[in-house]
């Protein structure tokens, strides 16, 4: 994922159970509750990373994007999820401002309970 | 839509009033109101001529009121379309600042064909409003008569932002864009499109114009896209190449990924999903960047490809992956076409009346979905 290499991230983390939604990464970068994602360029043309698609919905949020992962039972009591999701550090012009987005491209991994 | 109800409302009380007869201040509907009419009567000519000629007359008016009558639909705050009927076939284009005032600018649309290309739709300067040949947009939407949404134009915006530190027209390039719906767009005569750009403000006209009416030849104002004396420079943008275009691929809008640690998972989920409800619209917009002789000088996210407003579910698509067992990417989005393409920005002026490049160039990048024929988006 290209996203990866160029842009910032976020964690979220969970006990067994992560599920990230779109309402939540777009909100968690300071956006509005209106559905607003981005997608990365494909790798590998040499252009500004900065370049994305939208895909979203104005006025309120009918729409929606999810993603998520649970661990088996053997790891529930010893693991956490922890999530890293990447935010384009881009803004696109809505309604009432200019608001940045978020994407749900979500890298997890099982980390031993502290 | 309630630009559109407005405007209705407005409309019919206007015509009502027209039609209806004049009175008196405190004169009641009475026969000698009535028989004041009989005044309009024309020596010699009957009155049921007058009466029918005045009923076909307002007929007529009617009839062309009815025919003329725009559609307006409003994209806050990005752009408005206004499909009109009348006298000749006009590709109108606006552009406005935030407060809603003209600014002084020359576009350049383009439009995405299906099969990848890139087709100039039209080019103009002017302050405030131009209008342009309609041919070139109706042939481009007729290759989007099955499109259940409406289709992105994609406009390059030279404008004047403001006067710089030298008192001279500040210029601002935009790459932004509008959506417009082939069906309403082609049984139409006119297409007005309203266009909203960030500006720094009105130059200050009366300084610049005298500044710019001595420094005439046009070598004085090679950096500068401004109106004085009723002269432009003008500048647009043309299509150089593409780095990379694809057809029919999958887009990802969501996505989960697991390493090494793969098998401590029960199960990974995706989801998407996109409808539209009442007023509401889904859109797919691209980007540009704007680059001056290398150096990155603005950034635009507004090229809209597609609008989508009837209600419907457009796409609805989960999925889960259980007990993986190895490193995985699981994914569910959308097919869809995407190019990567590069401008370059021409200028054209006296000294360079066939067009030269000014340095500036702009990298857009632009998806759209494929749509089923039931007119969903085909998921993955």
């Amino acid at each position: 994922m290209t996203a990866a290499a160029n842009w910032a991230y976020k964690t979220k983390s969970h006990d067994y159970s992560l599920l990230l939604k779109s309402i939540d990464v777009v909100s968690s970068v300071g956006g509005t509750d209106f559905f607003a994602l981005a997608i990365p360029l494909p790798s590998g043309i040499p252009v500004d990373a900065k370049l994305t698609i939208g895909v979203g919905q104005v006025r309120q949020t009918v729409s929606l994007a999810a993603a998520g992962a649970a661990l088996r039972e053997a790891y529930v009591s010893t693991h956490d999820v922890v999530g890293r999701y990447y935010t384009p550090g881009i803004e696109f012009w809505l309604e009432i401002g200019e608001y940045p987005v978020g994407s749900l491209y979500l890298d997890v991994n099982a980390v031993t309970q502290t | 839509m309630e630009l559109l109800r407005y405007a209705r409302a407005w409309g019919s009380e206007r015509f009502s009033s027209a039609l209806r007869p004049r009175r008196l201040p405190g004169e009641k509907n009475t026969g000698r109101f009535l028989a004041g009419m009989g005044a309009l009567k024309p020596a010699g000519l009957p009155a049921r001529y007058v009466i029918v000629g005045a009923a076909s007359a307002l007929a007529a008016a009617v009839f062309w009121l009815v025919y003329t009558w725009p559609v307006a639909v409003q994209y806050l705050p990005h752009f408005s379309v206004e499909y009109s009927n009348g006298v000749g076939r006009a590709l109108q284009l606006e552009v406005v600042n935030e407060t809603g005032r003209p600014v002084v600018f020359c576009a350049t649309l383009y439009g995405w064909l299906p099969n990848g290309s890139f087709a100039q739709i039209g080019w103009r300067c002017g302050e405030g409003a131009v209008s342009m040949d309609k041919s070139s947009l109706d042939e481009y939407l007729r290759h989007f008569a099955g499109v259940p949404g409406e289709v992105g134009v994609i406009a390059f915006i030279t404008y004047v932002s403001g006067t710089d530190r030298s008192g001279r027209p500040a210029l601002a390039r935009s790459a932004a864009g509008f959506t417009v719906d082939p069906r309403e767009a082609l049984r139409r005569d006119a297409v007005r499109v309203t266009m909203r750009v960030k500006s720094r403000g009105a130059p200050r006209r009366q300084v610049a114009a005298a500044k710019y009416s001595l420094q005439w030849p046009p070598q004085q104002i090679d950096e500068g896209c401004y109106a004085a004396d009723n002269w432009y420079v003008c500048y647009y943008w043309q299509y150089d190449y593409s780095y990379e275009t694809a057809y029919h691929t999958r887009i990802p809008l969501a996505a989960v990924r697991v390493f090494y640690d793969y098998y401590k998972y029960y199960g990974l989920r995706v989801k998407a999903y996109l409808q539209v409800q009442g007023s509401n619209y889904v859109y797919f917009r691209g980007s540009a960047a704007i680059k001056y002789k290398g150096v990155s000088s603005g950034y635009s996210a507004d090229i809209f490809t597609i609008t989508l407003k009837n209600e419907t579910v457009y796409l609805d698509t989960e999925k889960s992956w259980l007990y993986p067992s190895r490193p995985i990417m699981a994914a569910v989005g959308f097919y869809g076409d995407y190019a990567v393409a590069r401008y370059k920005e021409m200028k054209i002026d006296p000294l360079c009346p066939s067009g030269c490049e000014t340095g500036y160039t702009a990298d857009v990048y632009l998806a759209r979905p494929t749509f089923l024929h039931n007119g969903t988006i085909e998921k993955f």
